[in-house]
Order: structure tokens, then sequence, then C-alpha cells
């Protein structure tokens, strides 16, 4: 989501920008203990010694709550269209499409249809357990289990792309099913 | 120095037979004594008779396996851990010239003494044993000195001018008072650990024909605001340094042969691809760009190709690089995910990861990709195979109850062997370059870091503090002539 918000930032001009980081503040100061930072690091427990401890970065708006994501979607001018692709989830260890994956992407497909100049990349994400490299490889099946999904609905497949992240962007970065259960998915980034 | 046993003998009987050996009792006649010795190793001039006890225990075989799974296999012998006793050596106090100090002469010490203690093969004592060893490598049994006088002693000599070392080694009789082997390393003041090093790999050479493994280095990530950069550190967890500064995510490093690049996966681009980092002198090249997932990099044993996880044909697929021509092949042909390979030190097989049963599993092939099996082992995750640069065992990762853990497949024999239980999730194990230790991540104090271990599991020890580290990749024991010198 993070990439929405960046790319808007640099096709705006300066007002436009002021603007939107008057309603990204409103937008952080309004939101509640619910927030989830794109971040996978945590910092409760106090750095060992021999820790470089760097800095954490003066949360622009790629750190921000999805929230304010959609509010600067939404003032965005004709140019850009004001809509999100909802995230599909996976089973554990698994890369076929559930039912409920099903009805999410023909909702997406039905989007991707009505705007054919959007350009979307499809993130293919997993939960922490697993080696790095196998989880790649599993990130990439499930983004491209999603594309072959969405291509089979008539998408234009020049709208799609597909990139995986294994296990290494987490949205929830606890280690329980709760979180490795939203961590497992496919999501749609504008491009 | 010059090796004293020879590294591939070939076979001179059995794994029985050899063991035999190992265990022969100390009191023997000597001319049975002789004749063992001139059976198993070369004997150098200087290794008298009274010396063939300890050349048992380093006796170094390759033979050639006839079961047909393994019919490829060279497996070169390891001491047992457990019946194995240490060749004790007495590391001298340095002797210093020009403008050398007590205190470099003192870091010398401490740093032979805890290169040859992990070499896995030597005991080493200090002559006084009064101050604390910051170094600390050694195991609690090294205060254990024994009874008698050591025979073996090492004398180092080091001289500082001008910021320019030279640092003498010799290793000494002290029952005679002969010298066995000297030889002079120079370098940088600032090198000096790597000077020493460089003594302590070349005696545990002489003594016991493995190359030692006090130059090798290992390559980690660990995280940073923006992703995951390449660190490396020394053997011993020392000199840690970040090498990349890409302000992405890097994954997954694995060393060329000859110590001077890493290559790894990186997001510079927006996309998963293959870099070289050349580390002497600092330079960043593409060596895959690809449209898709570019991953798990492993050199081969030679140097000349190496093998990667690549989706260019729609699916993650095993590819082998010639690193000349550039040439690709691609090894694996299956829908399923195939990942990490891993190649055996004849270079001949390549271990890797497959879900094509379903779930990950561990399979076999041969370097052109023929010849596929799957190992033999239980449980219905297993991954992040590795195989020992002695041949003999590949070690890997499986997923139970208590979470992930790691394991080793003897080849000969066929079977596992559990290596960490209940102490968090221990992941991505990889081999020190004599096959002695493991270095893998574990969470087993809170969050992510570098350990060591033996190879069964025991003498397991912390390398790093930064809470997020990870893909542990172990060099071979080489150093570019460069890094001795001083920097201009």
């Amino acid at each position: 989501m993070y990439r929405f918000a960046s790319t808007i930032f640099m096709r705006t001009n300066k007002a436009g920008l002021l603007f939107m980081l008057i309603l990204s503040i409103l937008a952080v100061a309004g939101c509640s203990g619910s927030k989830k930072t794109l971040e996978p690091t945590t910092t409760e427990e106090p750095a060992p010694p021999m820790e470089i401890r760097e800095p954490e970065p003066a949360a622009p708006a790629e750190t921000e709550p999805i929230e304010e994501t959609k509010s600067a979607i939404e003032t965005e001018s004709a140019a850009s269209v004001p809509f999100v692709l909802q995230n599909i989830y996976f089973d554990f260890d698994k890369y076929d499409l559930t039912p409920e994956a099903l009805q999410t992407l023909a909702e997406n497909a039905r989007v991707l249809k009505n705007y054919p100049e959007v350009r979307v990349i499809i993130a293919g994400h997993c939960d922490e357990r697993g080696t790095i490299e196998y989880n790649l490889a599993l990130g990439d099946k499930r983004a491209k289990a999603a594309r072959d999904y969405l291509l089979s609905l008539n998408v234009d497949p020049a709208q799609i792309s597909t990139i995986s992240y294994g296990k290494e962007r987490p949205l929830d970065p606890r280690h329980n099913e709760e979180a490795w259960a939203k961590n497992r998915r496919a999501a749609f980034e504008r491009r | 120095m010059k090796t004293v046993n020879k590294k591939y003998l070939t076979s001179t009987g059995d794994n029985q037979k050899t063991r035999a050996h190992a265990k022969a009792p100390r009191r023997q006649d000597s001319a049975k004594k002789k004749s063992l010795c001139n059976l198993c190793v070369s004997v150098p001039p200087w290794l008298d008779e009274n010396f063939c006890f300890f050349s048992f225990w380093f006796i170094l075989l390759t033979f050639v396996l006839n079961h047909e799974a393994t019919a490829q296999t060279e497996v070169r012998l390891r001491a047992e851990t457990k019946s194995f006793v240490r060749l004790p050596i007495e590391v001298k106090p340095c002797q210093l010239k020009d403008q050398a100090t007590q205190e470099l002469g003192q870091r010398v010490v401490d740093v032979l003494d805890n290169d040859l203690w992990a070499s896995s093969m030597i005991a080493a004592y200090q002559t006084e044993e009064s101050h604390a060893n910051p170094e600390a490598l050694r195991l609690e049994v090294a205060l254990n000195r024994p009874a008698g006088p050591i025979r073996l002693a090492v004398q180092t000599v080091l001289s500082l001018q001008q910021k320019k070392i030279t640092l003498e080694g010799q290793l000494l009789d002290s029952v005679t008072g002969k010298t066995l082997e000297k030889k002079t390393y120079r370098g940088c003041q600032e090198n000096l650990r790597l000077l020493v090093h460089a003594l302590a790999d070349d005696i545990v050479n002489s003594l016991t024909g493995e190359k030692g493994i006090a130059k090798s280095r290992i390559a980690f990530t660990a995280a940073t605001p923006e992703g995951k950069e390449i660190f490396v550190m020394e053997y011993d967890g020392t000199n840690q340094r970040q090498v990349t500064n890409l302000r992405t995510l890097n994954l997954t490093p694995a060393w060329s042969n000859d110590g001077r690049a890493l290559v790894f996966t990186s997001y510079q681009r927006g996309n998963p691809d293959l870099f070289v980092l050349d580390l002497i002198p600092a330079k960043l090249s593409f060596l895959i760009k690809d449209n898709g997932l570019c991953s798990a990099p492993a050199w081969s044993p030679d140097g000349k190709k190496m093998a990667f996880v690549s989706t260019r044909d729609g699916n993650a697929e095993i590819y082998v690089m010639d690193i000349h021509t550039r040439a690709l092949q691609r090894l694996t042909q299956h829908p399923a995910i195939d990942a990490s390979p891993a190649w055996s030190p004849n270079g001949r097989e390549i271990v890797f990861t497959s879900d094509r049963l379903g779930s990950p599993q561990i399979f076999l092939m041969d370097a052109e990709g023929s010849n596929l099996r799957r190992l033999s082992i239980e449980g219905n995750y297993n991954d992040s195979p590795a195989w020992s640069p002695r041949g003999d065992k590949i070690a890997f990762v499986s997923r139970g109850p208590g979470g992930f853990d790691i394991f080793t497949y003897d080849v000969t024999s066929e079977t596992v062997t559990q290596l960490t239980a209940n102490t968090g999730s221990n992941e991505d194990p990889c081999w020190s370059p004599d096959g002695y230790r493991l270095a893998f991540s574990s969470t087993r104090d809170g969050r992510s870091e570098i350990y060591t271990m033996m190879w069964d599991g025991t003498d397991v020890r912390r390398l790093t503090y930064k809470g997020t580290c990870t893909s542990p990749a172990w060099s071979w024991n080489v150093r570019p002539a460069e890094e001795f010198l001083c920097k201009e």
C-alpha cells in the first residue's frame, strides 16, 4: 500500500502535497490503538550493547497506517481512480485459491476491467515460518495464482505484474496464528 | 608450512578398520605404532613415532560408497567428538621486537589460542593462564590443562615498524628443543588478527592436514529500517561490518570460492534479482536480472558454476549458470516449487527442496538434473539442505510440533540425527569449511541471531547481538592477499 501513497505524492504539486500532508496528519491523529505499520521490525526489547541502532524513519507516508492512504487516493483528481483492490489470503504452505479468495478476485477483476488504464502489481507474501528461499518461491506461486485467475476472467494481462516478497514484509509482525493468517496473502499494489 | 597428511588418500580400509585405529590403546609397542602410521598417513621427518598416537585421530580417508543412492558421494572421515582427544599445544608468550607493545603481543597469543581451539582438533594452553582471554572461544574443558608437560609449543615473535607488522611463528618440540616448522607473515598493524589467523591455520594444517577455519568469514543479513542489508564477520563473530547499503531488501548471501565476492538477491531494481558484490575493491554488479524471482544462489565447489532458483520460465525451478559463459541450464521440470539448491562437495550432485509431493521435502539429483531421488527423511516439512564439505552429512531443517530444528542426514548410514531441540526456531544451517561446525540462525534467546555449534549439536556459541540476523553463509578458508596489506 505504501507504494500508492509514495507515487501519488510524487505526482502532485506542492500545494496538493501540503494538503495531503495535513490530511495524513489528521488521519494519524484520528487513528486509535488498532494501528498497523508495515515495518516488520519490533523494538520492545532493550537494544543489546553491540547493536547498531538506526533511528526509526521519521514517519513519512511510507510507514503510516493504511487509512490515510485511502483518503489520499480519494482526494486525487480524475486521472487517478478512487478504489481499493482487496487482498486475498491463503492457507499455510498453500498457493491454491480458497473460495473466499476466488470471490475477492472476481470483484477485483470487475474493478480492473472498469479501469483498463490502471496497472497493478500483485505481491505474494508468506507467514514467517519456513526458509526465506522457500517462502520467496511460495510468494511467487501465490501472486501468480491470483494473476492467473484474473487472466481467466479476461483481465488485460498488461494490467498485471507479479512480485514475491516471501516472508519479508509481514502485515502483522506478531508470531501467532492470527498474524500468520493475515500475512499469507496476495496484495494488490498500484504501479 | 607444508601439509603433513594427505587429505584425499585413496582408500586403505573400510570405516570399521579406521575406527579401530582411532581407538587403539595408547600403550603399544613402537614398531606397531610406526607401521600404523605408515599405513595411514605420510609422516613428516620431524614427527617421530611418539607423535604417531595423535595422527591416528586425524586420519583422513576418502572412500567411495557402493550404495546405489549415493554412488557418487565421496566421504572424508571426521573425528568422533565424544571419544576425541584434542592435540595439546602450549602457546608461549609472544617475543616483542621494535615498537611492538606488550598489549599487541598478548593479543597475538590470545587470538592464536582462540583460533587453535576453533580448529576442533587442537587444545591450546597459554604458558601463563593467569589472565582472562578476551577472545574466549575456548571450551570449559580448555582450562583442564593436561597433568604432564606439553610437548608441542608455538613461539611467536612480533615486530612492529611504522604500522607494518612482521609475525614469526615457530612450532617447537619442547623435549628436543628442535624447531619443527617456521614461517613469517607480513602485513599491516590493523590486520594483526588476520596474520595470526594465517599462522593458526598453518599450524592446524601442518599437524592435522585440515585446512582450519581461522581465516574464514560468515556473511549474514540483518534488518535495517528500509529492509535488510548484508553483513560480514569473522568466524568467531568479531569484526562485524555492513557490506551493502542499498536501502532495500537484500537476501540469502553466498560466498564465491576465492572469498572475494558475495552473490545475493536484492530488490534494488524493485524486483528480486541476483547481484554480485566484489569486496576488494567494493563493486556491485548485476548477475542475473529476469522478469521474476531469482534467489538462493549457491556457488559450485570448483567455483565455475552457480546454482540458483528462478521463475524465468514461469515457475520456481533450479538452474545452473556457467560463471564465464553465463550460459544457463535448467535442471528441474516440475510445476511444484523447487528451491534451496546446495552442491555436494565433489560438485557432482545437487541437493534441494521441492514440494512436489505436497509439502517441502529434500531431494537429490545429479548436477545435470538427472537421477532424481528423495532423501528418506521422516516429517512432512523438511527444507534448507546443506552438504558438509566432508561429504558425509547433509544438514537440514525440519518442522516439528516444537517449531523448526536442525538435523543431519548421514549419507553413509542414511540415518537422521537431531541437533537442536526445545530452543526456539533453529534454521539456515551452513557448514564451516572444515565440516566440523555449523552456523545457523536461532530464536533461542528471543530474537533471531547467528550461532555456531559442533556438527553433533554440542558447543553452541552466539555470534551476533542485532536481533534480526538470518541467512548465515560460511566462506571457504581463504582471504585475498590484498586484505593483509595496509590501506593506502
